[in-house]
């Protein structure tokens, strides 16, 4: 209990974290805090985000290669990709920042809706033997 | 050194060492003493920050107009033990 708890708060800090990186490397004007929101938040926002998440996996024999895993962690993958290239190219920013948030939203359906979950096979015990 | 390759030091240096951990820690336990335990957690952090680290080479080689071959080696050196940090090192 105590875990799934300790796992549940360091994914939804994660989750702060990346999404605030990600809204700092789209929305703020100074080139300098764009790329510090990019490099020192979105990223190591992703990384406490995989941990939590697959330590509540891990917890709830849920596998790795459910749909809505690998597809939720394909989009942050994309969504951390976005932000740094809007960093790199401020030209580009609106249409990168646009396609980011639609990224989000396809995560956050992916998490409701949890398509194609797949749980975890555990070897059955074996029967003894009959007498 | 540019903002931009600092951060990608550091990324390379958290996946350097993750991957000690994994193979100089987790495996060894499993393998030498029969518990698997740490595997898994340290194996999904190297995976996680693999990941974080490939994307940070790409970005961090198009900002410094790396060649082919500067992000040939950063790959492969992603994939041995002590290799980013070697790295590191011909960058610096």
């Amino acid at each position: 209990m105590l875990l799934h708890l300790g796992l549940d708060l360091l994914k939804w800090i994660g989750v702060l974290v990346f999404v605030s990186g990600l809204a700092g490397s789209f929305l703020l004007r100074d080139p300098t805090q764009q790329r510090q929101a990019a490099q020192w938040l979105a990223a190591p926002g992703l990384v406490l985000v995989w941990l939590g998440g697959y330590g509540l996996l891990t917890l709830s024999g849920i596998s790795m290669m459910s749909t809505w895993v690998t597809g939720a962690m394909l989009l942050t993958l994309a969504m951390l990709h976005l932000a740094l290239a809007a960093v790199r190219q401020p030209a580009m920013r609106g249409f990168y920042g646009l396609f980011a948030g639609l990224l989000l939203l396809a995560n956050l359906l992916l998490m409701i809706e949890k398509p194609g979950t797949v749980h975890e096979q555990h070897p059955t015990p074996e029967a003894p033997d009959e007498p | 050194m540019s903002p931009d390759l600092r951060w990608f030091l550091w990324v390379a240096r958290a996946e350097g060492v993750s991957l000690l951990l994994l193979f100089g820690l987790a495996m060894p336990l499993k393998y030498g003493a029969g518990i698997p335990e740490l595997v898994q957690p340290i194996g999904m952090a190297h995976g996680a920050l693999f990941m974080v680290y490939l994307i940070a080479l790409w970005h961090t080689g198009r900002v410094e107009r790396w060649g082919a071959l500067r992000y040939l080696l950063g790959f492969v050196a992603s994939l041995l033990p002590f290799g980013t940090f070697i790295f590191e090192r011909r960058l610096g």
